[in-house]
């Protein structure tokens, strides 16, 4: 008996100095997946309202260049 | 820009696992998102250019911005694909996180959005947006 205590006191120890860094880790990655994921998130949000936008935005362009052109056209000679 | 999809494609190398493909995913969303950006100050410049009356008659200018604006779908598409793309690879990571689909489902994604950022780029390249094409 007193050998298995002998045995399995250094490697209770052990645990017990790792575990508080392995929580830690543990935590740590949690976190970064976390950012990451509400990054991977924030930039489709993103992304998603540039490409809808960007007919109406084209659309914009397109109009003051016509504008410009049929006034061109329309001035007197 | 050619840097920055590089940029993407060296972080994808670099980082396994599947927060390195939500990595991915994001990083090609921010490049791609500033691609339209430069796409759309691009194409208002440009325009702008084709109409000044030292590009020549009227009708010619006419010609040549209908030219433009016809040759500009496949940006458009293509922006457009890649959006679903990106949705696509996103809806795919909790899926092989719970065992749903495996890594090569995940590999396959990613070389879809690969695929997708060069299709931009080739499109953006052909409208003279990158490259001396101007």
């Amino acid at each position: 008996m007193n050998d298995i205590a002998a045995i399995l006191s250094p490697i209770l120890s052990l645990i017990a100095q790792l575990a508080p860094i392995g929580i830690q880790a543990l935590t740590a990655k949690s976190e970064d997946s976390a950012t990451i994921l509400a990054s991977v998130q924030d930039a489709i949000a993103t992304y998603t309202a540039t490409v809808n936008g960007l007919p109406g935005a084209i659309q914009a362009n397109d109009a003051a260049i016509d504008a410009q052109l049929k006034a061109e056209a329309e001035k007197p000679a | 820009m050619k840097l920055l999809l590089a940029l993407v494609l060296a972080i994808s190398a670099c980082a396994p696992g599947l927060d390195g493909a939500r990595q991915t995913i994001a990083n090609t969303a921010l490049v791609l998102n500033a691609s339209a950006h430069a796409f759309e100050q691009y194409d208002a410049q440009h325009q702008q250019t084709l109409a000044q009356p030292d590009q020549g008659t009227l009708t010619d200018r006419n010609i040549a911005i209908s030219a433009y604006r016809a040759k500009r779908e496949i940006v458009l598409k293509a922006f457009s694909s890649g959006l679903v793309v990106l949705t696509t690879a996103n809806a795919l990571i909790p899926l092989v996180e719970n065992g749903t689909k495996d890594k090569n489902d995940l590999s396959a994604m990613l070389n879809n959005l690969y695929a997708a950022a060069s299709q931009i780029q080739s499109a953006l390249t052909a409208l003279g947006v990158l490259g001396g094409n101007r």
